[in-house]
């Protein structure tokens, strides 16, 4: 193999290869860049909680002076019977007054609250977590995660209190006091099993709220505060037209995330297509080099196909040569990706909580991808061409 | 293999000529394992165009050639290999040595594919051959008689059924000429290989077994 290679590698041209290194490498640079950036990125923009499905909207009301923001059956059902809609169910609301009392740090908190539920199959929650136990009298609750923030951030640091992570916080015994009219109340506990950052409000589960509506406050009117549905595609212009035409409100995932994640989907797009153009024409210019290089050595490739010697070990030189060329070219550049996410993760990473908590798989996969693809296609074309010589009569 | 059989072959270019009178050409001819022959001819009869045929590099002909009972029209690019790494060896009349190797790696090339030859072996044959010295030498530094002789070398550095020498001496003295005829006719009981050579004037001084007119 030592002296084929010997014969073959004459007329190299390490100017060539040289310019096809580098171009390959820069374009390589930016599609893992891309990649790498979108897999950063797309786990803040989707949040990490995972407690609701992908694309829903929250439908509500514009508060009025005096007037009615619920929903009655008809109106819940002509939302349900839009094209854009997948599913669709029912906020309910607390029609009762409800206390909730903890201790933390030996300072007793107590605050007047709310409750609302949203049937069980939107939120993704271990069901048995999620269930109301008559028996211990205790309510499984799920907070918005801005009430974390909102105390981390204001609260605790005006009055000189620690600071509180998520985890504490599901620690914390609460004490729900549910009023039965006067003076009388029914005491229970609730637990913290999980915080979302997609709806604001304290849910509890659907089945707790309905019984707890009809046992405290059976005379009253069950109607749906807002309404959450499911649709197959949240850019889709009819959400939009409707809502303004019934004049509703929307909130959720479907709405701002969907569209942060169409724009991170269109930037990462449009920088992966300008790293792919660099790699095609780089590719290109390999590719002529290559054939520049079988061009003037055919005479020697030739006479080794007439002396005995295979195409495929003729042609092995230059496939080697192009799969060491990219194999170093993914290496170098994947090691370009990592030095530029440390130092884009260090510099946001105090901004941006949760940056660069991700791995590289998805660049690496990317990244040892394409080289396998650009890797075959250049021993295709060295084969054929070699074939071609060998062939020749 | 044991048989090259030529059966109403012709060159394209002489498929036409009515003239033709050649124990080849438009005729049945057999070569048989194990014998030498001679092809003598006259210039542009077709001499290169043969051995260009029965070596595969070309195909413009009309008729037969068959190795055993195979046309070898039917050969793929790899039964062409094979053929040629362990049965079909050549020293072919333009030589198709590679300039910028020495002469040792001109043969060391082809012996890698099927190793036959020994180092030691092909250090006696350069020895033998008057070129001992020229191991060394860039083939492109070496006249065409010592690259003739090379050549040689690297044609034996194979498993052979027929060795094809197409016009092997025509830059040797008689001497030199002698020194390779002894070389092929050790070579050729040892393996039991067969000859076919082909001349257009001068040629070896084998004690053919047949010598046909192309």
């Amino acid at each position: 193999m030592r002296l084929v290679r010997k014969l073959l590698s004459q007329h190299l041209s390490v100017v060539q290869l040289a310019g096809f290194f580098v171009a390959n490498l820069i374009g390589m640079v930016v599609i893992l860049a891309g990649v790498q950036i979108y897999a950063d990125v797309k786990p803040l923009i989707e949040g990490d909680d995972k407690l609701f499905g992908k694309d829903f909207i929250v439908i509500s009301k514009p508060a009025k002076m005096m007037g009615d923001i619920t929903f009655d059956a008809k109106e819940v059902e002509e939302i349900g019977s839009q094209p854009f809609v997948k599913d669709y169910g029912e906020f309910l609301s607390s029609q009762y007054r409800v206390d909730a009392s903890l201790n933390f740090m030996g300072r007793g908190i107590r605050t007047h609250m709310f409750f609302e539920s949203v049937p069980d199959r939107f939120l993704d929650v271990d069901p048995a977590l999620w269930r109301y136990d008559e028996q211990t009298k205790m309510i499984p609750i799920i907070l918005p995660r801005s009430y974390i923030n909102l105390y981390n951030l204001g609260f605790s640091t005006a009055r000189g209190l620690p600071q509180i992570s998520e985890g504490a916080m599901k620690a914390i015994q609460i004490q729900i006091r549910i009023n039965k009219g006067g003076r009388d109340n029914d005491v229970y506990s609730a637990e913290i099993v999980d915080f979302t950052d997609d709806i604001n409000t304290i849910l509890v589960p659907e089945s707790f709220m309905r019984w707890a509506n009809d046992h405290y406050v059976p005379e009253k009117e069950k109607k749906s505060s807002r309404v959450i549905v499911e649709v197959d595609n949240p850019a889709d212009s009819r959400i939009p037209a409707f809502l303004k035409d019934k004049g509703y409100l929307t909130e959720g995932k479907g709405d701002q995330a969907s569209k942060a994640m169409f724009l991170l989907k269109v930037c990462v797009a449009v920088i992966v297509a300008i790293g792919a153009i660099f790699s095609i024409l780089s590719m290109f210019i390999l590719t002529l080099s290559i054939y520049l290089l079988v061009e003037k050595n055919s005479e020697k490739m030739a006479n080794l196909c007439l002396i005995g010697y295979t195409p495929a070990r003729v042609a092995r030189p230059y496939t080697s040569l192009a799969a060491w060329l990219n194999i170093t070219i993914v290496a170098v550049a994947l090691a370009a990706v990592w030095y530029l996410r440390e130092a884009y993760t260090t510099k946001l990473g105090t901004i941006i909580d949760g940056i660069g908590e991700g791995s590289m798989h998805l660049s690496i996969l990317c990244g040892v991808a394409i080289t396998l693809a650009i890797i075959i296609f250049n021993a295709v074309i060295i084969r054929r061409k070699v074939n071609l010589l060998a062939r020749k009569r | 293999m044991d048989k090259i059989t030529l059966n109403n072959a012709v060159a394209e270019i002489f498929a036409q000529r009515e003239d033709l009178r050649s124990d080849v050409w438009l005729n049945h001819a057999t070569f048989e394992r194990g014998k030498i022959y001679l092809i003598e001819a006259e210039s542009g009869t077709g001499k290169s165009s043969l051995c260009s045929y029965l070596y595969g590099q070309r195909g413009d002909y009309r008729g037969e050639i068959l190795f055993d009972e195979r046309d070898i029209r039917r050969f793929t690019t790899a039964e062409w290999c094979r053929v040629r790494q362990q049965s079909l060896s050549i020293l072919f009349q333009d030589l198709k040595l590679f300039g910028e190797l020495t002469a040792l790696e001109n043969v060391e090339i082809k012996n890698r594919i099927s190793p036959t030859l020994t180092h030691q072996e092909i250090v006696s044959l350069f020895e033998e051959l008057g070129i001992g010295d020229k191991l060394a030498s860039r083939i492109n530094r070496m006249s065409y008689g010592q690259q003739q002789r090379v050549a040689l070398v690297r044609a034996l550095a194979q498993p052979i059924d027929f060795l094809l020498l197409d016009e092997p001496i025509s830059h040797l003295d008689d001497r030199n000429s002698d020194i390779m005829r002894d070389i092929i006719l050790r070579y050729s009981r040892r393996e039991g290989f067969g000859v076919i050579a082909t001349s257009i004037g001068k040629h070896m001084t084998f004690d053919y077994d047949k010598v046909l007119k192309l």
